[in-house]
């Protein structure tokens, strides 16, 4: 079974620029709570001590468990460039905090190889196939 | 307000009740006064404080705010819990609002703070249905508030043993089974008997209550004598008269005696009770240590089986009991022991029951209480009574938000809410104050975990069918995620709120989110099909207004700038600037631009002047076309039905432009309308469409409108039936042009009107159709044929006069059939006048005739102008169009040349090649017929032959061949008789090659006429030439200053060129120089006797001369004039009608050595061969040394002797001779040409001619 349920990207502007689930059996009204969660957990990155102000920038990327639902557990990454980066996983799995940073990192590494395309407008919605094929394919390795 | 204090809330929650039990007489007299009850009549009286004091175990407890419930049995059967929550749920619909806060935007963190400023209570209606939750809700197993502290039996005097009623109602021995069930003690409560004596009533009261006071007890017994006629028995509470009221002194009794004293007897009994079992009790706790409560109930009901009640229920019950007497220590006490008594895994309910009321002693005594709540919550979940838990929820919520833990309370609230058996309304009224706790949260407040908390108490209030509830939460959570592009939830937010905006009539805002919806288009097919669905079934049955008509729908897309307009019948095609240009020039022409002409400083205002677009005319029941795209943006099939143009119609009327009456089809159109339509009691007429549009299928439609009274009519866009089910339309949007001009529309967005859907009808005009008949499909070079056009007036009403034509080919057509009707023009910028009118119904056929001018394939459009016999104001003239295609194919081809006859000085060589140009086959072969020039002066003589042709078959060309005619020009004899007084007549030259066939008459018409039109197009492109040369010639100094580098041999050729241009034009002896001829050319084909004319026209024979002087070398003339390969090179030359020639002897044999001075006499003829102009010359000879260069230095040279220099003037047609004379001095050739011509053009311009022809002179010894 899958840990990882949601895999989003929200741009600078809180705007989802990548928003994908991974459950197999998921339906439309999840899809939707899904949203809503990804949608929530920004306020816990805005709240978190490490977002970076006017000038200070954060040493560590990595924000750690955002919160736990009765079901879920969302973890978030947040880049300088904020770009926000967060994991929807299933709340009976453990997992290291450090096999997270390595899942998040491989993402960001992901993201800015798609976001590099000259053909892709900054801060537009991702639509390319090849990145959710490996993202799709980055997901069974937490 | 009361409700927000929870301690308001607790009170009425634990207030005790009075049970009545009345006869079925009393509840129908009570019924029939005011529809009225007992029970109502008594609560009026408890409104006020009342005051009680009760006296328990020596303590005395004074209790000013006493309140009871007055209940009647059924209170007991009629406790279903949804019932008290739906009526719970309706007490607060009146509080509901459409928005928290009218217009509020939550967009960023930065607008929580805002909101929590303006709107510091979003939802007013949480407290009072908290108040109303806790009042209402009672759990009878688990508490003893709703155990009756009094009973009151009530029978009407109407009974028939009133007092043996009374008894029989309530038994002591054998009370009502729900008594048995909640374990009240009946014994105990105190009993009030009372007897309704109606005034109208005749039997003997005060007998009775004798009876009853003997039977129960004197102060037990009371007499309520009502007024059947008055409200509430006359009974109604007023406070004034409240003493006189025959019920105050009841209630008062029941409060101050019997109440007190069931008090002091209850808590003293209980207590026996409790202590008296104790002992046992915990006998058999220590015998069944893991024993519950089952065993001890089963052990106390076998020990006292005449005392029904458990040590619990008894420690409950007292517990209440000092609650109600506000004695909180010893009600927590009891509690306390209470809880002992239960244990979390067996018993929760009352294990969490007893917490409860743990925790509101100590809340009542301002102590810690949240950890008994938490407890209490717990095990009310655990023991699945949702609603004592969500009772709770709301009691510790409210003690967490004193203490500013927001956060606390929105997690307990939420976790409430997700309970599932919860009432939805509940549940949603949670929700929504968890999602505003998070507003208040710090330090910075989780808006977005808040909005989506008010998301879910939309959807749970949908659920309990509270739309107004529900859309007010949907739209203020909305403003978070609205333009972010979070889909899923946009749809889902969309769906509802178009949805929710639809039941509450704001019609508007849903087609608003429907378009939202459908706008990023990203939903399955599925999904839109079931949007479309719920839409259609949403509208047709909540639509606001009549018949479903709900104003702008969402689709189909329409391209605004698609929509094209036509007025008249014809149709557009690509070439509409063509038309355009001919509608302008009749426009022009019809003087309906009345723009003024600026020039100079006006021009500074000339946005003044600047006209305004007017609205286009159309006419009475003549049909107006608009063409539109449109666009099924959806995935799914779409299908409209009766699409039609919807439109305002105003009537002209200028006298009241406010309250002319306006009319506009928007409403559906169904078959009542149609039939309005049809009637013709509407000021237009639309055509009905049905479409269907697969998935994003495009399609160009034409509606058309006909609008049936003169007025002012503006299209408005489409209205349409969409699937068969909702009516409503679109409009279209029409670009506008933002003005500009004045300093206000610079400062403000002001937009012009677009009025190209906006029409001024008029009264009826005429209508024409034109049609071209007969007309031929292919025509040779030069072909005439014989065409109509056919004109006809559709109107049965009005006739048309003044047609006027205008073709895009004015030189092919000639209209009229023979030079009589014949209609001409002058110049062809003019249009036609066709001399006809037409009566109603009248069809005219104009003859005309057909050239074909140019080889190509052509498209003739012809516009026909025509104005309303009984005239119009609004519209002075009506166009009609109609067009025909032609091919006209190569016939043969015409090249001549002209050259000065060597002969003659007063005549030329006229060489006329022609040649049929097609090679290979399919090209037919031509005879040349006749030829004809025309002229003022001049005639034409054949040279190839004498008088007849030798051999047919010079004239007849096959293809691919030609063949040369010379032929002499000369002057026509009669002209020089007549000596230049009539110009105008023409001399024709007509030389048949068939002798014995009739000629052809060239100056008849259309022959002559299609020959002058030829000649107009010529000056037509001339002129255009030397527009466009002038514009060249401008732009070449600019150029050469940019390229100082050129090289010198280019400039000056270039500068030879400019002279020679500039001679050309500056000349005024070239202007209508009648040294021309007009050279026609007529062909048969064998091929079905067609007959064609080609026309050379302007051959012009004017010798040219040079006036360079390099030219007058000795050997000069053999700079030739012309190279080789054709082209001119370039002398400045100059065309004058001036000939000369020398003549002399050729050859001379001379003896040097007798004479070294050989002098030879010459004649130098002059001739002026215009007709017209008189020419004024000095002719002067060169000196030796003249002109001459390096090169021909070292030449034999030749001088001049005798007279050098004469200065004559030649009137036109005259022939002069000069004597001259040349001296040589060697042997050789010379080639006399070292003479000058002086031309005096005007008075100040002379030109120097330089002679080019040789005139060789041998000198022999």
């Amino acid at each position: 079974m899958k840990k990882i349920v949601c895999v989003a990207i929200v741009g600078k502007g809180n705007n989802p620029l990548f928003i994908q689930d991974f459950s197999s059996s998921i339906t439309d009204e999840n899809k939707l709570k899904l949203h809503y969660i990804v949608h929530c957990s920004l306020d816990i990155i805005e709240d978190k001590p490490g977002v970076p102000t006017s000038k200070k920038l954060p040493s560590e990327m990595y924000l750690g468990l955002l919160y736990p639902t009765e079901d879920y557990k969302v973890y978030g990454y947040l880049t300088n460039t904020k770009i926000k980066f967060i994991i929807v996983v299933l709340d009976n799995s453990d997992i290291k905090d450090s096999d997270l940073k390595i899942f998040f990192k491989r993402l960001q590494l992901l993201f800015i190889n798609t976001t590099s395309n000259p053909f892709y407008k900054p801060n537009s919605k991702i639509e390319s196939k090849k990145f959710l094929q490996d993202v799709t394919n980055l997901v069974p390795s937490l | 307000m009361l409700f927000k204090d929870l301690k308001y809330s607790i009170n009425s929650w634990i207030t005790p009740s009075v049970l009545i039990i009345s006869s079925p007489s009393v509840g129908k007299i009570f019924q029939k006064s005011g529809n009225t009850s007992l029970e109502q009549v008594f609560a009026q009286y408890i409104l006020e404080k009342k005051k009680v004091n009760v006296k328990v175990h020596d303590q005395t407890y004074e209790m000013n705010d006493f309140k009871v419930n007055f209940i009647s049995p059924q209170y007991f059967d009629q406790q279903t819990q949804s019932q008290i929550l739906k009526d719970t749920a309706s007490s607060i619909d009146s509080l509901a609002t459409d928005e928290y806060y009218p217009n509020f935007k939550l967009r960023s963190k930065q607008d929580v703070q805002y909101f929590n400023k303006i709107c510091s209570e979003p939802t007013p209606w949480f407290e009072k249905y908290r108040y109303q939750f806790i009042k209402s809700l009672h759990n009878l197993d688990l508490e003893t508030f709703t155990h009756p502290i009094a009973i009151i039996l009530a029978t009407s005097s109407e009974d028939s043993n009133p007092i043996g009623l009374l008894v029989k109602m309530f038994d002591s021995a054998k009370p009502p089974p729900i008594f048995q069930q909640l374990g009240i003690e009946a014994a105990n409560i105190p009993k009030i008997y009372m007897l309704v004596h109606p005034d109208n009533s005749h039997a003997e009261s005060e007998k009775r209550l004798g009876e009853m006071k003997q039977t129960f007890g004197s102060s037990q017994s009371y007499l309520l004598r009502v007024n059947t006629k008055e409200d509430h028995c006359g009974l109604g509470y007023d406070h004034s008269t409240a003493h006189l009221n025959p019920l105050a002194p009841i209630i008062n009794d029941i409060l101050s005696k019997h109440i007190p004293v069931y008090f002091e007897k209850a808590i003293g009994e209980l207590n026996e009770n409790i202590a008296t079992n104790k002992k046992s009790f915990f006998s058999k706790v220590k015998a069944f240590r893991f024993g519950g409560k089952k065993t001890n109930e089963s052990e106390s009901d076998s020990n006292s089986p005449n005392n029904s009640s458990t040590v619990e229920q008894s420690l409950r019950k007292v517990g209440d009991l000092y609650f109600l007497l506000q004695d909180y220590e010893n009600a927590l006490s009891n509690y306390k022991t209470l809880a002992k008594e239960f244990n979390s895994d067996k018993s929760p309910n009352f294990y969490a029951s007893a917490n409860e009321m743990i925790g509101l002693c100590n809340y009542m005594m301002n102590k810690e209480s949240e950890s008994y709540f938490e407890i209490a919550y717990n095990n009310y979940i655990k023991g699945s009574l949702v609603h004592c838990a969500a009772r709770v929820a709301m009691i510790h919520g409210y003690i967490m938000k004193k203490k500013s833990n927001f956060k606390g309370v929105s997690d307990l609230f939420k976790q409430t809410a997700e309970i599932r058996d919860i009432d939805p309304f509940c549940s949603a009224i949670l929700w929504e104050q968890a999602g505003f706790s998070l507003l208040h949260t710090t330090p910075s407040p989780l808006f977005r975990k808040a909005t989506m908390r008010i998301v879910m108490a939309g959807d749970k209030y949908s659920e309990a069918a509270k739309r107004k509830h529900a859309l007010r939460c949907y739209s203020f959570s909305y403003s978070v995620y609205e333009g972010r592009d979070w889909n899923l939830i946009d749809d889902h937010l969309h769906l509802s709120l178009v949805r929710y905006s639809f039941f509450q009539g704001n019609t508007s805002d849903a087609i608003l989110f429907v378009n939202k919806l459908l706008e990023k288009n990203c939903q399955t097919f599925q999904k839109q099909n079931s949007i479309i669905r719920e839409f259609l079934y949403i509208s047709k049955n909540y639509g606001t207004n009549k018949e479903n008509y709900i104003g702008e729908l969402p689709i189909p897309s329409i391209h605004n700038e698609s929509i094209s307009v036509h007025l008249n019948d014809y149709s557009p095609d690509g070439s509409q600037s063509v038309w355009q240009e001919m509608e302008e020039a009749f426009k022009k022409e019809a003087q309906v631009i009345s723009k003024p002409l600026l020039q100079g400083f006006d021009l500074w205002k000339r946005d003044l002047y600047f006209e305004t677009e007017k609205e286009r005319t159309a006419v009475v029941e003549e049909q107006i076309t608009v063409e539109v795209e449109i666009k099924n943006p959806l995935q799914i099939p779409l299908q409209f039905n009766r699409v039609h143009l919807v439109a305002t119609y105003k009537e002209n009327d200028a006298s009241n432009t406010d309250g002319a009456i306006e009319e506009s089809n928007m409403s559906p159109l169904d078959d009542e309308n149609m039939k309005r339509m049809m009637d013709g009691s509407t000021p237009f007429k639309v055509e009905p469409l049905d479409i269907l549009l697969l998935p994003t299928e495009v399609k160009k439609i034409t509606f058309s409108i006909q609008p049936m009274r003169p007025g002012l009519l503006q299209v408005k866009g489409l209205g349409l039936c969409m699937c068969g089910a909702v009516w409503g339309k679109r409009e279209f949007k029409l670009k506008q042009k933002r003005l500009n001009k004045t300093r206000q529309q610079r400062e403000s967005v002001v937009y012009e009107q677009n009025l190209s859907l906006t029409f001024r009808v008029t009264s009826p005009m005429p209508r024409l159709e034109a049609q071209f008949l007969e007309f031929p499909d292919a025509l040779y070079h030069g072909e005439l044929r014989q065409a109509k056009l056919q004109l006809k007036n559709c109107s049965n009403k009005m006739g048309l006069k003044n047609v006027r034509v205008r073709l895009s080919h004015p030189t092919s057509v000639c209209f009229g059939s023979n030079s009589n009707d014949a209609s001409v023009v002058k110049s062809l910028d003019k249009s036609v006048y066709l001399d006809v009118s037409l009566p109603p119904n009248a069809t005219v056929t104009v003859p005309c005739w057909v050239r074909g001018m140019s080889v190509g394939r052509h498209t003739l459009r012809c516009l026909v102008y025509y104005e309303s016999e009984a005239g119009n104001t609004d519209l002075k003239y009506r166009l009609a169009r109609c067009q025909t295609q032609f091919d006209v194919r190569p016939s043969i081809r015409i090249s001549s040349l002209s050259q000065q006859s060597c002969s003659g000085l007063n005549s030329y060589l006229l060489g006329v090649e022609v040649d049929n140009p097609i090679i290979g086959g399919g090209g037919d072969s031509f005879n040349l017929k006749q030829i004809s020039s025309i002229s003022n002066f001049w005639k034409i003589e054949p040279l190839s032959y004498n008088a007849d042709v030798p051999n047919p078959s010079i004239v007849s060309l096959n293809p691919g061949q030609f063949t040369n005619l010379f032929f002499r020009i000369e002057p026509s004899e009669k002209n020089i008789l007549k000596d230049n007084q009539n110009q105008k007549d023409i001399s024709i030259t007509n030389i048949s090659f068939y002798k014995n066939e009739p000629m052809y008459d060239s100056s008849s018409f259309p022959i002559y006429n299609f020959l002058e039109y030829e000649k107009l197009n010529h000056e037509l492109q001339q002129q255009q030439q030397q527009q466009q040369n002038q514009q060249s010639n401008n732009q070449q100094p600019q150029q050469q200053q940019q390229q100082p580098q050129i090289s010198h041999q280019q400039s000056q050729q270039q500068l030879l060129l400019n002279n020679y241009n500039n001679l050309n034009d500056n000349n005024p002896l070239i202007d209508n120089h009648p040294n021309q001829i007009d050279l026609l050319i007529y062909w048969e084909c064998n091929n079905n006797n067609r007959m064609g004319v080609l026309n050379s026209p302007n051959i012009s024979f004017l010798p040219t001369h040079y006036s360079d002087s390099s030219l007058s070398m000795p050997w000069g003339s053999w700079k030739n004039t012309t190279s080789p390969s054709g082209k001119t090179i370039a002398y400045p030359s100059l065309k004058l009608p001036l000939r000369y020639k020398i003549k002399s002897q050729h050859s001379i044999k001379h003896n040097f050595e007798n004479d070294r001075f050989c002098t030879v006499p010459l004649k130098l003829s002059l001739s002026n061969c215009s007709f017209v102009h008189p020419l004024q010359l000095s002719i002067e000879t060169l000196l030796p040394h003249e002109n001459i260069d390096q090169t021909t230095h070292s030449t034999s040279q030749y001088f001049w002797t005798g007279a050098t220099k004469y200065n004559i003037e030649l009137k036109p047609q005259e022939i002069t001779d000069l004597q001259l004379h040349c001296c040589f001095t060697k042997f050789g050739v010379y080639n006399i040409n070292r003479f000058k011509i002086n031309v005096k053009l005007s008075n100040e311009i002379h030109k120097e001619i330089y002679s080019t022809i040789q005139h060789l002179i041998n000198i022999e010894p």
